[in-house]
């Protein structure tokens, strides 16, 4: 294996932010040219050095909590944009499709009534931390993407402590189609003690939820 | 015995010996790795992925700072690292810890 090579594997296997990486892939790179300088030769320096895989997995081990953290809460925030985006995708009319984008009163699919009924439902329950209940307004695919550490850890980048709940303001709704299948996007703003959250759920014309965001 | 409890028992007191190492002159990882062999009578043979995030860690503290030199020639860049003041304050701390924790482990051990 050349020098170049050894090291990018260990690096591709660190679970720490880019800015560490960058700096550990000059830092064994160094040390291996300086070892290299003392006239040993590379294989016997990458033996020392061990399997890349296992130097790597050394180095996560001995990671402070706080870069472990940092790296699974990047890791927990993609996740849930990308469900996200896949559901505003879904939601979004292909160009080839018939767009329609109409005000949910002239909607064959939803009532008005019963979205803003269930979207509320939806953040009282979040609020509360209820997250099993939660789950049973997910999608098949939501509940088996969506789970209940990826929930808590989208609230804690939101705001460490949301404090009390007080509520929901008005529900903005609107139903979009595409081909035959109609969503509908709910936007709600609620608050709490300490913070003021915008909620952005899109439901299927079965009334699960196959999106679920939060800023 | 497994050859954990054995690391774990090392793994106590790496971060005064690199302090150590350090209160002499700025080092390089390498050397760190190197003089902490030789000086321990291979006792301590302390691998990149456990050297590393124990420098990042006490970076964090204050207790170490780093910089990059300039190649010179053939000489290859390094990242040293160097001790700060409360660095030493630390070490100084954790020596006298050291040196009445034998003293009590052996009062739990010996009956």
């Amino acid at each position: 294996m050349t020098k170049q090579g050894y090291v990018k594997q260990v690096v591709k296997n660190l679970n720490c932010p880019q800015d560490k990486k960058t700096d550990i892939e000059r830092q064994l790179l160094s040390d291996i040219d300086i070892a290299l300088g003392e006239g040993r030769q590379l294989e016997e320096v990458l033996a020392g050095m061990g399997e890349p895989e296992a130097l790597a997995k050394e180095f996560n081990e001995n990671f402070d909590d706080g870069t472990k953290a940092r790296v699974k809460r990047r890791r927990i925030v993609t996740a849930i944009l990308a469900v996200a985006l896949v559901a505003a995708v879904l939601a979004v009319p292909a160009y080839w499709a018939y767009p329609k984008v109409r005000d949910i009163g002239h909607s064959q699919m939803f009532t008005a009534y019963e979205v803003e009924q269930c979207s509320k439902a939806v953040v009282d329950v979040f609020s509360q931390g209820d997250y099993e209940t939660l789950t049973t307004y997910f999608s098949d695919e939501m509940r088996e993407t969506v789970t209940m550490d990826m929930l808590e850890e989208a609230k804690l980048t939101v705001g460490d402590n949301w404090g009390e709940y007080h509520g929901v303001g008005t529900v903005y709704m609107n139903e979009v189609s595409q081909r035959n299948k109609a969503y509908v996007i709910v936007q709600l703003n609620a608050a709490y003690e300490n913070v003021g959250v915008t909620y952005t759920l899109t439901f299927n014309s079965e009334m699960e939820l196959v999106g679920f965001y939060m800023k | 015995m497994k050859q954990k409890y054995e690391q774990q028992m090392k793994k106590g007191v790496l971060e005064m010996l690199v302090l150590r190492l350090l209160s002499e002159e700025e080092k390089y990882g390498y050397q760190l790795i190197c003089e902490l062999k030789e000086r321990s009578g291979g006792m301590f043979l302390l691998k990149e992925g456990t050297l590393y995030p124990i420098l990042y860690r006490m970076e964090d503290d204050g207790l170490v700072i780093n910089r990059w030199s300039e190649p010179r020639g053939k000489e290859v860049s390094k990242k040293y690292y160097r001790i700060t003041e409360e660095g030493r304050t630390t070490l100084a701390e954790l020596w006298k810890l050291w040196q009445t924790f034998a003293g009590s482990v052996s009062g739990v051990m010996i009956k």
